[in-house]
């Protein structure tokens, strides 16, 4: 590992700066203080949880750790790599993600393995490649480090994917990941997010993309699982004519927290961005989203486009949500809109008119709202997937 | 030639600012500096009851404990607190102009544009001390004693508490109350004076409330302390500011402004905010600190801000409303302008307890030259607040590609009865829109001051009348020079 001098410096930095406190803004509706105040002295062992397996190309971590047995890598065509973050020796790991909050130094600092996938340029990879990272031993801390490489004209798509038991492992883990992304010129990389979690864990993620010129980079992050939850996406569109989706839907219930933070960097001409972010909160469950869009000087002909929708299905349920402007650049179009609301009365009476009863018509209003961002998923497998994921947590919600 | 005419202008001010200390401290100044000694002092000279004096001393104990915020997004040099004079009589004559002749010329060009006439003009330039001004005073007085037959108590803030020591004492620090932040708490220990109104049940005040009424008040400077409060089914239109340039020696305003709404109530409060912006460069101009606060603590009660900012070097306020009352009602309609260094972050607070509860907020950021312009609002539907509804609208123009337009929602919601929406949306003056205004015969800078105006009509509309008017034209004033 070449890596001695970047861990040593964000350990520093970790030691120095700490967990956040709900006194900074960027935390301000989320106490991090139950992983601080947390202690993980969690043996490793391997894990005993299933999973299905959503194409050819998988790989697969136990606690944090790569098991080939359970992995299947092979017969990848020519200027693929997908192996493990420690065999990478691409000098841009940490470029993106250094020390941005405590957690991401902590990854850097004690990151222990992850993925890593190469594409080289030109080529592409139309088989999704599925990351599955099982967790189940109480008291562990799982830093993960994910590395993905999208080279000139290149094409991979990519599905990342956290497991943890249906019910409360006793002594929670935390999973801390980071994961970073280059596309460069003319690439695509589309990225999922799956997280289901064990219902008493913690997970903290960073997303950081980095979207070359006339490139394009999608991200599509579902949560549903984790009692106290975050995801930091940054995205940088470095290069005109780039493209970044960012959608995104939160269902939660019971106290389950969870948090996003979205921040997309107009930092040149001619880029466009879209944000969705939708979330179905029941119980007690408290959803946070805050994104914020920079255009920088000069970052003409930009177009952003940002919203946020939630559903409140209980009346114990939060929402806070901070969709954010800021714009140096006048030849721009950029809009932003949340609303957070319950079920339309006068659609749940219509679908009574004609015959259908009002849990099951509760039912289809609730899912057709949680449809719009899968149906922006472009990939067909995670698109299956992921709305078999939503049907079956909004039966549970139901039932 | 027009920079130095400008440093004329800043000269003058600041020469009154030095001789204000220098001289007849004994009579109508305290020497610069804040300590517990000056806050009692400055209670001693207003002759205050004991309670107000322990509730300033509270205050600034508690101010010392406290650090400026620095979450808004303005930049300025830090503060010396210890360098500003806390209290100053009424008017310092020794180094105010002698006649507009020694007034800076682009400052007249601007009355003139106005169409303000020549009394008011010196008024407004500080050439006459405005205890001496001729037919105001009369008419003050008039409407004065008018609205005492109605029972509607209506002067400055020292007034009050000499007068009508109950009713401030109820009211006073309960909206926005000593501890609430920063410049409020500083207000609180320091403030010199403002104004009072008290509307008894069941009255409509038959006219516009006005500062520019209130003459004793006048040049209160830079702490100014405002309390509003509207009794049952009461209803009052307060107007607040001054719609030409104020030649203002102050640098720093932090003043606070409390409204009261009991039950079916209604206080319609607007305000047009043109202190000194600073040159092209940015220097000199006012910070305008502000807290104001409405709370509408009866039901079907209504309070209704409307403001239009386009002065000061840097705005920072957010007037708000705290909806207790089943369905009572906060509005905000807000244009802030900024040009050349201006920098403002400005917003609302709409906080939502009560059942019923609507609020609405429009709001018109204009940004050109090198400005950064902020909308910062917090929309909180508390867990009591069944149906309640609020609807936002925030929408940002920029004049030019160095400048900067921002949008900070705050959305919390705690209740899934709620309705809340949000929207926002960023343009810019389309070439085409010129075009058309330049082929009718429109000059650009007509044509852009129409485009504007017509982007804002949705807050104007809210404007009393003869506010909206030179409103508009203020808009024009302001932007001068942002095109071409």
């Amino acid at each position: 590992m070449e890596h001695m001098e970047l861990r040593k410096k964000a350990e520093d930095r970790f030691i120095t700066v700490g967990f956040p406190t709900t006194k900074e803004e960027l935390w301000r509706f989320t106490d991090v203080s139950p992983v601080a105040s947390a202690e993980f002295s969690g043996e490793w062992k391997p894990s005993s949880l299933a999973f299905e397996c959503m194409d050819t190309i998988c790989l697969v971590f136990e606690n944090g750790r790569l098991s080939m047995e359970r992995s299947c890598v092979l017969g990848l065509p020519a200027g693929v790599r997908i192996g493990s973050v420690m065999d990478c020796a691409d000098a841009r790991i940490g470029r993106l993600a250094d020390s941005q909050s405590a957690f991401v130094a902590a990854n850097t600092a004690y990151f222990g393995d992850g993925t890593f996938i190469g594409i080289a340029d030109g080529v592409e990879l139309d088989t999704p490649v599925h990351i599955v990272y099982l967790a189940d031993a109480p008291g562990m801390v799982c830093h993960v480090r994910n590395f993905i490489s999208c080279g000139k004209n290149a094409k991979v798509t990519v599905v990342e994917e956290y497991i943890g038991p249906s019910s409360p492992v006793g002594h929670p883990y935390w999973t801390n990941a980071v994961t970073e992304v280059f596309v460069d010129d003319g690439g695509r990389a589309d990225h999922y997010k799956i997280q289901r979690e064990a219902p008493d864990a913690f997970h903290f993620q960073t997303l950081e993309a980095h979207i070359g010129a006339n490139a394009a980079f999608s991200n599509h992050a579902v949560a549903v699982g984790g009692a106290l939850g975050r995801n930091d996406i940054r995205g940088k569109l470095a290069g005109q004519g780039g493209e970044a989706i960012c959608n995104g839907l939160y269902l939660l219930k019971e106290r389950q927290h969870f948090d996003t933070h979205m921040f997309m960097d107009h930092a040149v001409s001619d880029c466009n961005s879209h944000e969705l972010y939708k979330g179905i909160l029941d119980d007690k469950a408290r959803g946070v989203f805050c994104g914020r869009i920079l255009v920088r000087q000069d970052a003409q002909r930009t177009d952003a486009i940002q919203s946020n929708k939630n559903l409140l299905l209980s009346r114990s349920a939060k929402v806070n949500s901070l969709p954010q402007l800021e714009i140096y650049a006048d030849d721009v179009k950029c809009t932003h809109g949340a609303t957070v609301g319950q079920l339309d009365e006068q659609a749940l009476y219509y679908l009574q008119t004609r015959g259908i009863d009002p849990v099951q018509g509760h039912a289809m209003l609730t899912f057709a709202f949680a449809n719009e961002v899968l149906d922006e998923v472009q990939c067909g497998p995670a698109r299956e997937y992921i709305g078999n994921l939503v049907q079956a947590w909004l039966n549970e919600v139901a039932g | 030639m027009k920079i130095q005419d400008e440093k004329s202008f800043d000269e003058l001010a600041g020469k009154q600012y030095k001789y204000g200390f220098v001289t007849d401290i004994e009579s109508d100044s305290l020497p610069p500096g804040l300590n517990e000694q000056i806050v009692r002092e400055i209670s001693r000279r207003k002759n205050e009851p004991e309670w107000l004096t322990e509730w300033r001393v509270k205050a600034f104990k508690h101010w010392e404990t406290m650090e400026q915020p620095t979450w808004a997004k303005v930049e300025f040099p830090p503060i010396d607190y210890q360098a500003i004079s806390y209290y100053s009589a009424p008017k310092q004559k020794i180094s105010a102009p002698k006649s507009l002749d020694e007034v800076d010329p682009e400052l007249l060009a601007t009355y003139e544009k106005l169409g303000i006439p020549l009394r008011e003009q010196e008024v407004l330039a500080g050439v006459v001390a405005v205890d001496a001004v001729f037919d105001s005073v009369s008419v003050a007085t008039t409407f004065r004693g008018k609205l005492e037959e109605m029972g509607i108590v209506f002067c400055s803030f020292s007034e009050a508490v000499q007068k009508h020591p109950e009713l401030v004492r109820k009211y006073l620090g309960t909206v926005v109350p000593y501890k609430d932040n920063y410049f409020a708490t500083l207000n609180s220990a320091v403030f010199s004076d403002g104004s009072f109104c008290y509307v008894p049940p069941g009255v409509r005040c038959p006219m516009e409330l006005s500062t520019y009424f209130r003459i004793n008040a006048a040049n209160t400077g830079q702490f100014e302390r405002t309390l509003l409060v509207a009794d049952e089914g009461a209803c009052v239109s307060y107007l607040e500011g001054c719609t030409a340039p104020q030649r203002d020696e102050n640098q720093l305003h932090a003043a606070v402004v409390e409204l009261v709404a009991l039950g079916n109530a209604q206080i319609k409060y607007s305000t047009v905010q043109n202190w000194y912006p600073g040159d092209k460069d940015g220097r000199g101009g006012i910070y305008n600190f502000v807290t104001k606060r409405g709370h509408c603590r009866g039901d079907n009660s209504k309070i209704s801000w409307t403001q239009v900012e386009t002065g000061s070097a840097i705005t920072w306020k957010y007037p708000s409303c705290v909806l207790k009352g089943d369905h009572s009602v906060g509005e905000f309609y807000s244009v802030a302008v900024t040009n050349n260094l201006q920098q403002a972050d400005t917003g609302t607070k709409m906080i939502h307890i009560g059942k019923n509860t609507r609020s609405t907020i429009v709001s018109k950021g204009i940004s050109a030259g090198r400005a950064q312009n902020s909308y910062r609002g917090l929309v909180r539907i508390q867990e009591t607040a069944e149906n309640a509804r609020n609807f936002s609208q925030c929408d940002s123009m920029l004049i030019g590609d160095r400048c900067g337009a921002h949008t900070f929602p705050y959305i919390e919601v705690g209740n899934p009865t709620a309705q809340v929406e949000h929207e926002a949306t960023t343009t810019k003056i389309g070439e085409d829109q010129i075009f058309y205004c330049n082929q009718r015969g429109l000059e650009t800078e007509e044509a852009v001051n129409l485009i504007v105006n017509g982007f804002c009509k949705e807050v104007f509309r809210e404007l009393p009348m003869e506010f909206a008017v030179e409103a508009q034209k203020l808009l024009g004033i302001s932007l001068e020079g942002s095109v071409g």
